[in-house]
């Protein structure tokens, strides 16, 4: 092998070297937003969790209250009570904002039932805002760099969370 | 909550998204809520003590037509200390991705932030040469708004995900109360423009070449021209009033028989028709799919093919001429601007807020 020989080979080495030096450097910039973004995505889904129970808190409040008659204080006992479902399934919470329609009075005589009605809008707000980032994030996991190299590692896949959250009434307050 | 609200475009020039801060400002404050405000300009006059100045904004041209912006190195550390000295528990930038302190508060801010997209017609070019440079700060966003469907899907098509949308607020009832105006009401009907008569996007030419059949058909017609820009050449029955204060705007929309908004292109939300709406005036815009969704596809007011002057006459003539449909319009559209009050706006927001708060105070 002559002296030229040995340059070309170190040479070749080198910008090989440097291609792979900037692709791990790249990858690991993708993995870390993808680790931001689930950090996020847990953070929104906790806010959400949290609104769930604030509204749950505040229709049992309403269920003891005694100017509320006994047909929606039962409802909304029952539908309050059950705890939340931990397997991923938000069936009891759209039962629960059905709940709130059917009982939902024309004239809600007292503040609870405005804190409830502003407790039902924060939850369908926490629900929107946890959605747009698990989306932003399911799309960045669809890419090919992200599945061929596992860059999103252990953490598992965001899920969209959907239930129903009408409110129970048109009226703002 | 301490809440700072950062605004990409001077101050020292009206403006919608300005007005949308600034009323945001002073409903949140009501509220008791601490507020800090960061913008470019350098003429405080009665601004309140809350609003801090980076200082005079450069004009440039960016995205089709000329911005009011502030950066630099100077700018950024104000931007800086201004985060910094105000420790607030979330930040909200509006129109985030405009080359100015919105997106250097973005780009220094650790904690979270709430960020509203206010337009609908970011060129694709645009986005596409800048979603590279700026996707690693608006990955920092916790939540974003979007004042309106056309704006979110802008931004659904370059970015993804699911926005939330919530509309910009209007004082309705500062419309609804507002004063006649006798000279801008008798003797009628009145057609009331306002916007920028120089901005061809605007739509003032469209609505000038239809003025002599809308004139010819219905006697003694006015239309009112309110904006900044030079006056075109003069024509019977139209007077040029100038820029007005935001008074005199409430005064007008509620004195005039009718608001046309010929805009041709370019709007994502159109808050001067639902001020007008909330003032109790018909309102006749082009058929632009932000103004359709405020008039609920034509139950709300009348729609015209944008930019045909002859359909503009037409849904003009039709309008000033029926009496029955116009009061049909009106009480329509009363119900339909409850939506768009400040109360209801602010407190979507502020839900958003609360939202943001705890998802970073629970990770």
């Amino acid at each position: 092998m002559t002296l030229e020989d040995l340059g070309a080979v170190s040479l070749a080495v080198l910008v090989a070297a440097v291609v792979l030096a900037l692709l791990a450097g790249w990858f690991s910039w993708t993995a870390g937003r993808l680790d931001r973004m689930h950090l996020r995505c847990d953070g929104a889904g906790a806010a959400l969790t949290a609104a769930l129970a604030e509204r749950r808190a505040l229709a049992l409040e309403i269920a003891g209250q005694p100017t509320t008659d006994p047909a929606t204080a039962v409802l909304l006992a029952d539908a309050a009570a059950r705890e939340p479902a931990t397997d991923g399934s938000w069936q009891q919470e759209s039962a629960f904002s059905e709940v709130l329609r059917a009982v939902w009075p024309a004239e809600p005589a007292t503040e609870q039932w405005a804190e409830l009605l502003a407790a039902t809008r924060q939850v369908s707000i926490a629900r929107r805002v946890h959605n747009d980032l698990a989306s932003t994030a399911r799309t960045l996991r669809e890419r090919r760099r992200v599945r061929w190299f596992r860059l999103a590692g252990h953490a598992r896949s965001p899920a969209m969370i959907s239930f129903d959250d009408e409110p129970p009434t048109d009226r703002w307050r | 909550m301490r809440i700072g609200l950062v605004c990409p475009y001077s101050f020292d020039v009206p403006g919608g998204v300005q007005n949308q801060v600034r009323d945001l400002a002073r409903v949140l404050v009501s509220r008791g809520h601490h507020v800090g405000v960061l913008a470019p300009g350098e003429e405080r006059g009665t601004l309140p003590a809350y609003v801090e100045l980076v200082g005079k904004a450069v004009a440039v041209p960016y995205n089709g037509s000329i911005a009011r912006v502030a950066f630099g190195p100077r700018v950024s550390s104000r931007t800086s200390r201004w985060l910094r000295e105000g420790r607030y528990d979330v930040l909200h930038v509006h129109e985030p991705l405009a080359p100015s302190v919105s997106l250097l508060a973005l780009w220094a801010s650790d904690g979270p932030v709430v960020a509203t997209f206010h337009t609908a017609n970011v060129r694709s070019r645009t986005m596409a040469a800048v979603s590279g440079v700026v996707r690693p700060s608006t990955e920092k966003i916790s939540a974003r708004i979007a004042v309106s469907e056309s704006a979110r899907s802008t931004l659904v098509q370059h970015f993804g995900g699911e926005p939330v949308v919530i509309p910009n607020g209007i004082f309705g009832s500062s419309f609804a109360r507002a004063p006649l105006a006798p000279r801008w009401h008798e003797p009628g009907p009145v057609v009331a423009f306002l916007g920028r008569t120089d901005e061809p996007r605007k739509g003032l030419s469209t609505l000038l070449a239809s003025w002599p059949r809308i004139r010819d058909a219905v006697s003694g017609c006015r239309l009112l021209v309110a904006g900044r820009g030079e006056a075109p050449s003069r024509q019977d029955g139209v007077e040029y009033l100038g820029p007005v204060s935001d008074d005199d705007r409430c005064r007008l929309l509620r004195s005039a028989t009718v608001y046309v908004a010929p805009q041709t292109t370019g709007e994502s939300f159109g808050i001067v028709l639902v001020e007008a709406m909330a003032a109790g005036t018909t309102v006749v815009a082009s058929d632009l799919p932000a103004f359709s969704a405020v008039l609920d596809e034509g139950r709300c007011g009348r729609l015209f093919r944008a930019g045909d002057a002859d359909d503009l006459a037409a849904a003009l003539i039709g309008v000033l001429g029926d009496e029955p449909a116009r009061t049909a319009y009106e009480g329509a559209a009363s119900d339909a601007v409850r939506r768009y009050d400040w109360d209801r706006v602010a407190d979507d927001i502020l839900a958003v807020y609360l939202t943001a708060a705890r998802a970073a105070a629970i990770r």
